[in-house]
């Protein structure tokens, strides 16, 4: 931990404010004792740019002398606790940002806080407080790049597969037309009834095939929980028995993936605040599997995920021929 | 007490106008969060010591989910109050939560 001293503090100070060591000295020292008394006046001293200092009551409480190990009673008293304000907090944890999830919708955050900071770092400029090293700018500039590239790679990935869906269509027309005249007079005349059919809808299909079946795959890291997949590809975590569901033939245990398996992280048909019926269906579904694997793991639990999937469609149990739903949940749906 | 409360009380303190206070403040107040963000800490006398520190990844048990999440590393402030500060506090302080 770099620490600096306190004239190093004022020469900084004076440096900005085009004051003198001297007088940069008295505005610190009044700042000081004007936030004490903020403190006993009110109990809190919120600091723009800064952030809120606040005094805690701390009880009395039994405790040990270290040293001596007696037990000693340390008296309540009042605590100064200080939280920073929200931008210090986003500026440390920048180049702590998460891995950038490969959906358009969650790309869009990151950089809409990116501009935030920036718009912040700005303001710091403009009062010429500092010269604010380019290595920063840099550094935030190659995260920016790094998540586009990021999530570009996989788009590139999504426009790969619909072209290699729509070439093999759109290639066998002049092949057939120059190089195969002879042999296969039958598949001629097949070829072009469907590439009648193509070229009339060829513009929507690369959509629809985009839209309904992504290729998304994950390949398990060590660490990756289904949980935290749902939160990266969906932003919302309560969805990941769709992951479970989608993949039940690779994933065996739920909360045990192995490491080098690809999953099939599927797309909603809605979006992840407005679910379609189609994914409340497939929730539910995907909610009572769990339930079902769980409970014949004796995993604790288990039955959270078989309300969660009566709730969401109540006929889900004759459809999937659960029998067996204990009472407590029962009583409960009877209250409701 | 808020910020236009202390440029108030500070551009008292200092015999300057309100205004001419809250650009000093400002800057002040902009170096200090600077200087928190590159990670360095410091020490106001009067006040008490800011800093940073790295608070590993851990695991954690939700109990709404019944289940075990990894929660990321973050970097916090942390702020230890000076002992005369404290000391006075305790004396003065009320608490308005």
């Amino acid at each position: 931990m770099n620490k600096i001293t306190f004239s190093e503090l004022i020469e900084q100070v004076s440096g900005a404010t085009n004051l003198s060591k001297q007088a940069c000295h008295v505005v610190l020292r009044n700042l000081a004792e004007t936030i004490e008394e903020g403190l006993v006046r009110d109990g809190q001293v919120r600091l723009k740019g800064l952030g809120t200092f606040r005094l805690r009551q701390v009880a009395q409480r039994q405790g040990i002398n270290p040293r001596t190990g007696q037990p000693i009673i340390i008296p309540g008293h009042n605590k100064i606790v200080f939280h920073p304000s929200i931008d210090i907090k986003n500026q440390l944890n920048e180049n702590l940002a998460r891995i950038v999830p490969p959906l358009p919708k969650a790309t869009e955050k990151p950089i809409k806080e990116m501009s935030g900071t920036r718009s912040l770092r700005d303001f710091w400029r403009t009062n010429k407080i500092i010269q604010y090293s380019s290595g920063a700018a840099a550094l935030a500039l190659v995260i920016l790049i790094g998540s586009l590239w990021l999530g570009g790679g996989d788009k590139i990935e999504h426009d790969t597969a619909s072209t290699a869906v729509v070439a093999p269509v759109d290639i066998p027309e002049p092949a057939e037309i120059t190089a195969t005249p002879e042999p296969q007079p039958e598949q001629q005349l097949v070829a072009p009834a469907i590439q009648v059919d193509v070229i009339t809808s060829i513009e929507p299909p690369p959509v629809n095939i985009v839209a309904e079946d992504p290729i998304i795959i994950h390949a398990i890291k060590s660490g990756d929980n289904l949980w935290a997949l749902a939160k990266e590809y969906y932003g919302d975590p309560y969805l990941w028995p769709l992951i479970y569901e989608h993949n039940k033939d690779i994933i065996a245990n739920p909360d045990m993936l192995l490491p080098g398996t690809n999953v099939h992280i599927p797309t909603l048909v809605g979006s992840v605040k407005e679910l379609e019926r189609f994914d409340i269906d497939w929730l539910a579904r995907a909610n009572a599997l769990v339930y079902q694997v769980y409970s014949q793991s004796n995993t604790p639990g288990a039955q959270d995920f078989l309300k969660v999937a009566l709730k969401l469609d109540p006929g889900i149990a004759e459809k999937l021929g659960i029998n067996k739903i204990p009472s407590d949940i029962l009583v409960t749906q009877a209250r409701e | 007490m808020n910020t236009a409360e202390i440029n108030k009380i500070l551009s008292e303190k200092l015999g300057k106008t309100q205004k001419e206070t809250r650009e000093i403040l400002e800057v002040t107040v902009g170096v200090l969060a600077n200087t928190l963000v590159e990670e360095k800490s410091f020490t106001i006398p009067g006040l008490g010591t800011f800093g940073v520190k790295l608070r590993a990844a851990r695991n954690a048990f939700n109990p709404a989910l019944k289940a075990i999440v990894k929660l990321p590393p973050v970097k916090a402030t942390f702020f230890h109050s000076s002992v005369g500060l404290k000391a006075r506090v305790q004396e003065q302080g009320q608490i308005n939560e």
